[in-house]
């Protein structure tokens, strides 16, 4: 009876088996991997805002403080994006006929707001305040990154749990003295 | 961040900067809220934010801001703040300082934020059928056709109203106007009339009340006025300690009500035995030598069973054992003569001007000007030119016998501004949306007589008009906004004349806004004493009352619904599902019967029965209530509307209407009782009343307490675990709550909801055990005596949920509480199966509708759960953080009290209070450590943090005897 | 040999290797017969049925099913430990009959180690499907998440994750290498050319040398082993999902022994089950005779003791513990409460009906066997019924108490699960020698020699 598969067919067996092995892994592993990379998190990735807002120009070169723009950052559980009011507040003397500002004037006299896109995006059910990391003597800069050196705002962070609990299982001493950071990692912390 | 508490201490409303938010379309506002509260979202990615491209003056993006304003029910405001997201309005709770709430809420008052974003709402004027606007209908009311003019709304007390219904008067002379009522309290000031030859109103002081006689008045759950009484009664019968004496309560009715579930002696009867068992009082009163007037024969006739007369005679003896510091109280449903012995009652033990004080009424016109009787004959007549019908829905709420839908149909021109489309605005020409009370501005009075205001908090989300403003355009004083015709009338009472009038107005009437009333415009007390001998009138009305009835047939006692009231809530789902107390029934009413009759009709739970009376007849569910009277059956009015525009409302239940006499009373005499084959499927959350001899709500009677203080021990203290106790950080929250007060009236269940976006689940959701209320509240029957048991999780500290978690989805935090991480549950619902307590409630599908107005509601401060997951009480956490938060960045810790959880907040006993137990002197520990304190279950081993007070009963020694023993 | 071994072999007659091996292999090369054929046709239609249901569950929501609070756990839960349970016994008369050298296990241990298989599928379904959020069930592995938070070990379902991975993957290896040798013979012996390659392909090239057959015995004695413990060890973590639970009805620590014996007892029966009509419909009643299936009987008749032993602990410990709600549960709730008829019908059938198994006669008569384990089968899954949901019905909070109705969708899942067992097992019958062939071959021979050996030189 004429065997019923070549020599080379063993070789091309064990291969497949291997293949298969290594199949498998990768398959476990890839998602891992990628959960982590900035492709998933969105990382690192400029957004496009309806108006070209440099914050160099404010922020580096004018050095108008963060809180001018983002007061709420302070005292609230949101920095809050400024009100076309704010935006005038300058720009009804500086630049008020740049083309560029166009929107910002239609928002101002219509009264519609500008519709920003967001570029620090956290889940529905992560309960994020402000006020209290920044009382707490955590900088701007440690999870929004250099804002001063970005043309176009990017996300400095990713923005994974692990990410958050790394500051929250050991947080680092306090910016300024005599602030108090304590460490909390309980569910209802930031889950509500 | 949603603060504790709300503080009236909130920068106050400037007027003019509400009127600036209100200007803005209100649906863009709230987009802006929408897209601000969720504080980022992980749906697409680059998703919007929209700041606001004006400052809104007092808003700060993500922080909540209270406002005071008033809700109006039947006539009577009471005072409440609610809480405001990016100027969407989400939670009422009661305003401290206002004297009808003092802080608490019924459950109506709670849940009525959700009639605002009812997605049924009336959105466009119609005329016909055909969309009109409110231009042209402010015409039309600008220009009546030829005839009278007859208003029909519900009872006023509201100045600015009174005003305006006079100017109306002035520009259309022969105007009637009927408040309708159909749980009005028109005998309760016919019966003043008897007694005192005006219609005053009876204003109860039960901080000095050491017996109190409830004859079939629910004072502590559904009268007017009880969210004020039950916090008074509360505090008079909450013991510190064995050695308090705490009020004792008598109660005779049909049905058990909140207020019967607490007496100490119940007496169950029919509710027309009330004025027989009345009169014999006040003759058993007049035969101790109280002062009474002679008594017409007809009442020596009056021959009670014995076991009445024993508990009368009884009653009588305490009455004046403790004159001066008792006091009887008679319902709206009684009839006015009843009310009128009720006074010489109080007159006789000395409670006038003590315990009860008499003042003028609140409400305008008490007596009423004209009654639906009259409409109907003068509609027939042809002698009514326009009828306009506002806010009210006679022709679902009125005796069949008055065909009121076919009178407005004979009437030239009909108005109807509703504030949804119902049985009465198909008989109407017009139909008018009408704004909510959060959408419009007006003012009333409370019970006492306080002047209160409402104030809007959103623009209309339908450009509705508020009656006021109909009002007024029916007044000639078109184009004038709710606002500005509100200041008119109280520019001049607000600042006296003079040079800086202007701003001295401004601030009076800012603050006036700011307080939400007036402080100290209460009517005063009145040195009422009633007539030395009984009026004729009183007397005839005795004379044909107290004839010995011709045949002992069953009494039908229709009574208001503790959920829809008369009907107008029928359209709130959160009303429809909320347990009734007592029956725990939810999405219908049922002819609640005794066991005892039950047995002898053979009915079982949901026996459908024909109702027979003359010639009307319904077909009604049957539903046994222990503790019910023989003689009488009880059903719930507001059901049963036929109302396609109403989904939610529409053919659930039987309409009790059917069966009312034309003259209205709530009591029919005779009615008969026939089972049919059919059964209904009721949906009901709790089936089983008996403990089964488990010690799970315990209770006492007060010698019994003092005998041995010690009668929990059984179920406190410490236990061995071979579990590792978890770390314990920072303040340790816990809860105590007294059974003692807790009348089940379920104000906290709506309140939970409302805190924390617990979604419906229908009456099928029910049937199968799936209803979602985070609070229950558990009830168990024993010897006819009921304890009401609030039922949430306890928040163990050996919680077995926790370690048969396979994610860590639910997990023990180190101030104590037992958390639930909804985004990490994958639904195993172990939790739930190892949960003794069984307060778990679990996703079976995804009940959240983001896509209905309803979610508007939602608050932002709260996860919407999605379907899958389980959920369960949380001590309010988003509350709590909220307060640490704040504490945090103030440098400081959180205070005594500044955590209050949505459930205390509105109860209106104060039964349930909540803290951290490193604050000593707050009520929530002292309490616990009362010797009668107990965890539920505290064998198990589980450690609760909620623990409860033994609900401790005052019996009368003359009557005690086993029935009476808890 | 004991005289009535002797008297009904394990072997009927003396078949020389050739004869034996065509008979074992004519189920694969024949057509299968009308009877098969209708029977695939409803187990397809069942397996599409479940699948339907299962597609619609987890798109509308674990709510089409009839749970509720306080029975939470219902048909779902139900169904897999009745699955599971019914592939224990595979793997104890594969391993532990195996190590014990019982011989009589040669004719049926593939066939069973087959039925674990299918079973364990099936139970594997529904931990799955239960879960509200089934597509997050990876969560109750171990990986290093971004979310930096760990499976509870506590918790007894993380353990079942892997205690059920483990028993299929160790079922599916040791039932895979004892087909090696045979899948070998199929090559050789195939008609087709398409049918050689395929069944070439799954024999791994074995070539039945000396060397092979060295290798091969000690891999199957190191998988017996380390499958031994499994029989042991999975049903007992399956158990801690009550026992370690407070349920009135569930802390019990008698509940692994307890539920080990069960999952066997429902095993035997399901073994006879299957195998009463296959033996018939294949003509293999000289290779599976009466002996086996008296044997299996007498297993039945132990474990069924065992449980009922279980039953009578339980009830003790009950009223010993002096815990009210626990004895509420044992001496109302079950024998009188909703659904009482199911725990009637349990002790009926897994207590009273091994009695039969007392008489040899009735031991030995098939139809009462077949029957027998059919009612046992259903007895084992009313078992779970009352532990389970009569269980949580009726807890420590009176006002917490409600009853249970499945809907539609609960039974067609079982009955889908029913289907798509018998479809796997109806194709595993056509394409797979269902008796080993190779360990029959051997058998043969050994009992040949012992036939001479006993008839000693004339």
């Amino acid at each position: 009876m004429a065997a019923l598969f070549p020599p080379w067919a063993n070789t091309v067996y064990r291969a497949v088996l291997a293949a298969g092995l290594v199949g498998a892994t990768v398959v476990v592993a890839a998602p891992m991997v990628l959960a982590r990379t900035s492709y998933v998190t969105g990382e690192d990735q400029p957004i496009e805002q309806p108006i070209e807002f440099d914050h160099r120009h404010h922020a580096r070169d004018d050095g108008i403080d963060c809180l001018y723009c983002h007061p709420g950052a302070e005292r609230t559980a949101h920095a809050g994006i400024p009100t076309t009011e704010t935006c005038m507040g300058c720009h009804g003397q500086v630049w008020n006929q740049s083309p560029l500002l166009e929107p910002v004037r239609r928002s101002y006299f219509s009264g519609e707001p500008i519709r920003w896109r967001r570029v620090y995006d956290l889940p529905d059910f992560v309960y994020f305040h402000h006020g209290v990391h920044v009382q707490a003597g955590v900088a701007c800069a440690r999870c929004h990154g250099d804002v001063a050196n970005m043309p176009r705002v990017y996300r400095a962070a990713p923005l994974t749990m692990t990410w958050c609990l790394d500051c929250h299982r050991d947080p680092p001493g306090p910016a300024h003295p005599g602030r108090r950071v304590t460490a909390i990692t309980t569910c209802s912390a930031c889950h509500r | 961040m949603s603060s504790p508490s709300p503080s009236l201490a909130e920068p106050l409303t400037d007027v003019l900067t509400r009127v600036e938010i209100r200007r803005r379309d209100a649906l863009k506002l709230l987009g802006a809220g929408i897209a601000l509260a969720k504080a980022g979202c992980m749906q697409a990615p680059g998703e919007e934010v929209l700041p606001y491209a004006h400052k809104m003056p007092e808003l700060s993006p993500g922080a909540p801001l209270w406002y005071a304003t008033s809700i109006v029910l039947d006539g009577y405001a009471t005072g409440v703040v609610v809480e405001s997201h990016e100027g969407r309005p989400t939670k009422i709770e009661g305003n401290p300082a206002h004297p009808a709430s003092l802080g608490g809420t019924s459950a109506i008052q709670q849940a009525s934020i959700l009639d605002l974003y009812d997605p049924d709402r009336a959105r466009v004027v119609e005329l016909a059928g055909m969309p009109s606007s409110w231009a042209r209908l402010a015409e039309q009311l600008g220009a009546l056709p030829p005839g009278p003019l007859w208003l029909v709304l519900p009872p006023q007390s509201s100045p600015l109203v009174a005003g305006l219904i006079a100017r109306i008067r002035e520009g259309h002379p022969g105007t009637r106007v009927v408040y309708h009522a159909p749980l009005g309290r028109g005998a309760a000031y016919r019966g003043a009339v008897h007694a005192f030859g005006a219609p005053l109103e009876v204003q109860l002081d039960l901080t000095r009340a050491d017996v109190v006689v409830a004859l079939d008045a629910d004072l502590l759950g559904a009268m007017h006025g009880a969210v004020r009484w039950a916090r008074d009664f509360a505090a008079r019968r909450h013991l510190d300690a064995p050695t308090d004496t705490p009020v004792r309560l008598y109660a005779i009715e049909p049905m058990v009500t909140p207020t019967g579930s607490l007496a100490d002696h119940r007496l169950a009867a029919p509710a027309r035995d009330v004025l027989p068992v009345a009169t014999a009082l006040l003759s058993e009163l007049g035969r101790r030598g109280r002062p009474v007037p002679p008594l017409p024969p007809v009442a020596a006739s009056v021959g009670l069973p014995p076991e009445r007369l024993r508990w009368v005679r009884a009653v009588a003896d305490d009455l004046i054992a403790h004159a001066g510091r008792s006091a009887v109280v008679v319902g709206d449903r009684q009839p006015a003569a009843c009310h009128a012995l009720g006074h010489w009652i109080n007159a006789a033990v000395g409670a006038l001007g003590a315990t009860v004080r008499l003042t003028a009424a609140a409400l305008d016109e008490p007596l009423g000007d004209a009654t639906l009787a009259d409409l109907a004959a003068a509609a027939r007549a042809g002698q009514i030119g326009t009828a306009a019908v506002l806010d009210c829905n006679p022709v679902y709420a009125s005796p069949p016998a008055l065909a009121i839908e076919a009178a407005l149909r004979a009437v030239p021109l009909t108005v109807h501004a509703t504030p949804q489309v119902d049985e009465t605005s198909r008989a109407c020409q017009w139909t008018a949306p009408l704004a909510h009370y959060l959408e419009a501005w007006g003012d009333a009075r409370a019970l006492d007589g306080t002047v209160s205001f409402v104030q809007p908090l959103i623009r209309p989300l339908y450009g509705a008009p508020s009656t006021v403003e109909i009002l007024a355009a029916l007044a000639g004083l078109r184009g004038k906004t709710g606002r500005a015709l509100l200041r008119e009338p109280w520019r001049p009472r607000l600042a006296a004349a003079g040079p800086a009038f202007d701003q001295a107005f401004e601030r009076a009437w800012t603050a006036a806004l700011g307080d939400g009333f007036l402080a100290g415009t209460a009517a005063p007390a009145l040195p009422a004493t009633p007539t030395a001998a009984l009026p004729a009138a009183l007397v005839a009305e005795l004379d044909r009352a107290l004839a010995p009835p011709a045949d002992d047939r069953l009494e039908l006692a229709l009574a208001g619904s503790p959920a829809v009231h008369d009907g107008r809530f029928a359209d709130n789902a959160w009303l429809q599902e909320l347990p009734q107390p007592m029956t725990s029934l939810t999405w219908s009413n049922a002819l609640l019967v005794s066991p005892r009759l039950a047995d002898r009709l053979d009915l079982a739970d949901g026996t459908v029965v024909r109702i027979r009376s003359g010639d009307r007849t319904l077909l009604a569910p049957a539903l046994r209530v222990p503790g019910h009277a023989d003689g009488s059956v009880t059903l719930e009015l507001g059901y049963g509307r036929r109302a396609p525009d109403q989904p939610i409302a529409d053919g659930v239940g039987v309409d009790g209407f059917a069966l009312l006499g034309a003259d209205g009373a709530l009591i029919v005499p005779a009615v008969d009782l026939a089972a049919t084959g059919q059964r209904r499927r009721l949906a009901r959350t709790q089936l089983e009343l008996d403990d089964h001899g488990r010690d799970l709500a315990l209770a006492a009677r007060l010698d019994d307490y003092r005998r041995d203080p010690d009668f929990t021990r059984e179920h406190r203290g410490p236990l061995p675990s071979l579990l590792p106790v978890p770390e314990r950080t920072g303040l340790q929250w816990a809860m105590t709550i007294d059974t003692t007060i807790c009348t089940g009236c379920s104000a906290c269940v709506i309140a939970c909801q409302a805190e924390n976006n617990v979604p419906v689940v229908g009456a099928d959701g029910v049937r199968r055990g799936r209803a979602m209320h985070w609070l229950r509240i558990d009830r168990y029957v024993a010897r006819e005596r009921v304890v009401h048991q609030p039922m949430l999780c306890q928040h163990c500290e050996m919680a077995p949920c926790e370690y048969v978690c396979p994610v860590y989805a639910t997990s023990h935090s180190p101030d104590g509480l037992n958390e639930m991480t909804y985004n990490r549950c994958v639904g195993t619902r172990f939790c739930s199966n190892n949960c003794p307590y069984k307060v778990r409630r679990f996703n079976w599908f995804n009940y959240n509708r983001p896509e209905t107005t309803a979610a508007l509601q939602h608050n932002p401060d709260v996860t919407v759960r999605d379907r899958g997951v389980m959920e369960k009480c949380t001590y309010c956490v988003q509350r709590i953080r909220g307060a640490e938060i704040q504490a945090r960045m103030e440098r400081r810790d959180v205070r005594p009290g500044e955590v209050v959880t949505a459930c205390q907040q509105a109860c209106p006993t104060g039964a349930i209070q909540f803290g951290a137990l490193g604050h000593a002197d707050t009520p929530m520990v002292k309490w616990r450590q009362q010797p009668r304190a107990y965890a539920v279950l505290h064998d198990l081993g589980t450690r609760p943090r909620t623990m409860y007070l033994a609900a401790i009963r005052n019996p009368n020694p003359a009557l005690d005897n086993d029935e009476d023993e808890p | 040999m004991t005289p009535t071994a002797a008297a009904d072999p394990i072997l009927v007659g003396a078949p020389t290797p050739g004869e034996l091996q065509d008979q074992l292999l004519a189920t694969t090369w024949g057509q299968g017969g009308r009877g098969w054929r209708i029977a695939f046709a409803i187990a397809g239609a069942l397996t599409l049925l479940l699948f339907g249901c299962i597609a619609y569950t987890v798109a509308t929501g674990i709510g089409v099913w009839g749970n509720n609070v306080p029975v939470a756990w219902a048909f779902g839960i139900i169904n897999f430990v009745w699955w599971i349970g019914i592939g224990h016994a595979g793997t104890f008369i594969s391993a532990i009959l195996y190590l014990l050298e019982q011989r009589w296990r040669t004719s049926i241990n593939r066939f069973a180690e087959a039925m674990t298989l299918f079973a364990v599928i099936q139970a594997g379904l529904f931990p799955l499907l239960h879960l509200g959020r089934p597509w997050f069930a990876y969560w109750l592995f171990p990986y290093p998440s971004v979310m930096g938070v760990w499976p509870q070990v506590r918790s007894a379902l993380p353990w079942d994750a892997a205690a059920i991975t483990t028993y299929f993957t160790v079922s599916l290896l040791f039932w895979f290498l004892g087909l090696v040798p045979d899948l070998a013979t199929l090559r050789d012996h195939a008609p087709t050319r398409r049918r050689r390659i395929l069944y070439g392909l799954l024999a791994l090239g074995w070539r039945g040398s000396a060397t092979a057959w060295r290798h091969y015995r000690a891999a199957y004695l190191i998988l017996a082993g380390i499958a031994t413990p499994l029989v042991v060890s999975v049903h007992s973590i399956v158990s801690s999902d009550f026992a370690i639970g407070l349920t009135p009805g569930w802390h019990s620590t008698i509940f692994p022994p307890f539920f080990v014996a069960g999952a066997i007892y429902s095993g035997f029966a399901m073994v006879l089950t299957l195998v009463i009509p296959t033996r018939a419909a294949f003509r293999l009643k000289n290779v599976i005779t009466v002996r086996h299936l008296e044997l299996c009987a007498c297993l039945l008749l132990v474990t069924g003791l065992l449980v009922a032993y279980g039953y009578t602990v339980e009830y003790f410990i009950a009223w010993y513990s002096g815990d009210e709600a626990e004895r509420y549960q044992f001496f109302h709730g079950r024998p009188f409460g909703p659904g009482s008829f199911v725990f009637w019908a349990m002790l009926a059938c897994n207590i009273l009906t091994p009695q039969l198994f007392w008489s040899r006669r009735l031991r030995r008569n098939v139809r009462v066997l077949f029957v027998a384990s059919i009612l046992i089968n259903v007895g084992m899954w009313a078992e779970r019924f009352v532990i389970i949901v009569q269980s949580l019905q009726r807890e420590y909070l009176p006002s917490g108490w409600r009853g249970y109705a499945p809907t539609w969708v609960d039974l067609s899942i079982l009955a889908g699960t029913l289907g798509f067992f018998s479809l796997l097992f109806l194709t595993f019958l056509r394409l797979l020698p269902f008796v080993a062939v190779a360990e029959m071959k051997e058998l043969r021979a050994e009992l040949a020699h012992e036939d001479a050996a006993h008839r000693g030189p004339a």
